[in-house]
């Protein structure tokens, strides 16, 4: 066991004072507004603070060491697509902005808004869908990792996370956004004061030189140039280049903090610092992976890798700052994904499906019910559930089968006068077809004919959900203009949404 | 060493100093926004 007393006691006090604070905040929540978006009153550091601490859980650690043991430094070029796709929303105000004009808590609200009400609940459920399965692995991969640096089994740790997430679950469901970004705000400065220990003594205790060697030995000019990498190459880059910006500008849990923020320009400075700091969010965690590689060679499991170097070098009371950060970590990604996700279950489907929708109380009590069943989903999906191939690619195919329709729908819908309802319809279930028939083919890819193997390239499927949902909006809307005429955004209905 | 090796590395430092040097940044205003928040909502929970 790699844990002392010290390392408890940070943990035990870092967890107390969360705990304490957010459910102290709760006070502040008074109606639907303040509980999903915060009042829509975030400045921009404490939105930068919780953007970033959302994105970065330890299963983030998890499947970016991951990469970096496995592929070497080609990994890196991940980081800089995420950087270029995050600057290039921030920047631009790409698809953010209007959300946030028109004063949007999910990004359904925009279908009904500009297609439908059929639309929203589809788009609804396939966000829901894809946002709770993409969830589903965080708590095993927080077992992994936690259970590899303390030094625990992982029925211990298990016990552990599964305390973490009732805590977590707690002050969600109890005080909404109010409690997620002052809590984050905590979670981040840990966590980043955590990163920065745990990078100088991984410098320190693995020597450059040794890492070199190590990635030219085992994956040649592979290890450092991604193109030619058999895990990459340029259907991977495109691909990840693409799912980035329709993740930045249409991710629930991301998205929610532009369109909790105080106006659309705070909201494109969020993104825009934000992004540059996700050179560096995916870099750091892989360079621990690549050093990693370098320590143990090639035999050891490649989740469990990082987690073991960083229990073995980082020494007693930094290890409780490590844990405490990486809780932090974790905590702060639950927290806004179970809001986001319980929120688009809540106004988009279950209220949209009620003509008229439910009161404001009704609706807070409603998602707070569906917080605690997603909480009880992740600790019995994350039992049984086996990963394909590594954890980044399940994560991304996952959050693909929801972007990939919904940069088709939202994008047109923004921008394009013809898009209808019939092209947001087919862009959002044909965007999600591929990616779900991957997860359920990838297990028996031996058994499949040829002409279907393509399902089961992670790379491909990616791709391909993408180009299919642009085509089932542009033909799906140009074939049905006469019967289905586009709708034009009503301004007052947007001030009313 | 490899030259990919000292390419990565620069550019490694380059967004790490860039992540940490952001997140000091942030964890001084962002009390202040902390702050600016909860006094707002105050208000106007107040006047409602």
């Amino acid at each position: 066991m790699n844990f002392t007393l010290l390392d408890w006691s940070i943990m035990v006090i870092y967890l107390g004072a969360t705990i304490y604070i957010g459910l102290w905040v709760r006070k502040y929540v008074e109606n639907l507004q303040g509980y999903i978006v915060a009042g829509r009153k975030i400045k921009v550091s404490l939105g930068i603070a919780t953007f970033t601490a959302t994105e970065l859980g330890t299963v983030t650690f998890v499947y970016f060491g991951e990469l970096g043991y496995v592929t070497g430094f080609s990994a890196f070029i991940i980081g800089i697509l995420a950087l270029m796709a995050y600057t290039f929303v921030g920047r631009t105000g790409f698809i953010i902005e209007k959300l946030r004009e028109y004063g949007m808590m999910t990004i359904p609200e925009f279908y009904q808004l500009r297609f439908n009400r059929q639309v929203r609940i589809v788009g609804g459920f396939i966000l829901f869908l894809g946002g709770v399965l993409n969830m589903g692995i965080f708590l095993k991969f927080d077992g992994i990792f936690l259970s590899e640096v303390m030094g625990f089994g992982e029925q211990a740790v298990g016990f552990i996370m599964a305390f973490m997430l009732i805590v977590v679950m707690s002050y969600t469901i109890l005080g909404g956004m109010f409690s997620v970004v002052i809590t984050d705000f905590m979670q981040y400065v840990v966590l980043s004061i955590a990163m920065l220990v745990t990078t100088i003594f991984v410098l320190l205790e693995v020597d450059l030189t040794m890492i070199s060697t190590a990635v030219e030995t085992e994956y040649g000019e592979g290890g450092f140039n991604p193109v030619i990498n058999p895990r990459f190459g340029w259907s991977f880059i495109i691909w990840i280049l693409v799912t980035n910006v329709a993740s930045a500008s249409l991710w629930q849990p991301g998205t929610s903090k532009a369109l909790s923020s105080k106006s659309p320009k705070v909201a494109k400075q969020v993104f825009w610092v934000t992004g540059l700091t996700f050179a560096g969010r995916a870099m750091i965690p892989m360079f621990w992976g690549v050093a990693a590689l370098a320590y143990f060679g090639t035999g050891e499991s490649t989740t469990a890798a990082m987690p073991r170097l960083l229990g073995e070098i980082v020494p007693i009371g930094f290890l409780g700052l490590l844990v405490a950060g990486l809780l932090a970590a974790s905590m702060s990604t639950y927290s806004s994904y179970v809001l986001a996700w319980s929120s688009v279950l809540t106004l988009d489907v279950i209220s949209s499906l009620k003509p008229g929708g439910y009161s404001e109380k009704t609706t807070i009590w409603i998602t707070r019910w569906i917080s605690g069943a997603i909480g009880l989903f992740l600790l019995v999906f994350g039992l049984w559930y086996q990963i394909p191939e590594t954890a980044f690619q399940y994560i991304f195919i996952t959050g693909t089968m929801y972007t990939a329709g919904a940069l088709g729908a939202v994008t047109a819908g923004l921008y394009w006068k013809k898009a209808n309802s019939v092209g947001a319809f087919s862009a959002l279930v044909l965007g999600a077809v591929i990616p779900l028939g991957f997860l359920v083919l990838e297990s028996y890819a031996d058994q499949l004919p040829g002409w279907l193997s393509f399902v089961t390239n992670v790379n491909v499927a990616g791709m391909l959900s993408f180009l299919l949902s642009t085509l089932g909006m542009i033909l799906g809307s140009l074939f049905t203009q006469q019967l289905y005429p586009a709708k034009t955004i009503n301004q007052k209905e947007a001030a009313h949404a | 060493m490899h030259e990919g090796t000292i390419i990565w590395m620069i550019l490694f430092a380059a967004f790490a100093l860039l992540f940490f040097g952001i997140a000091a940044v942030v964890s001084v205003r962002g009390i202040s926004d902390i702050k600016d928040l909860l006094s707002e909502t105050e208000e106007e929970n107040s006047h409602e």
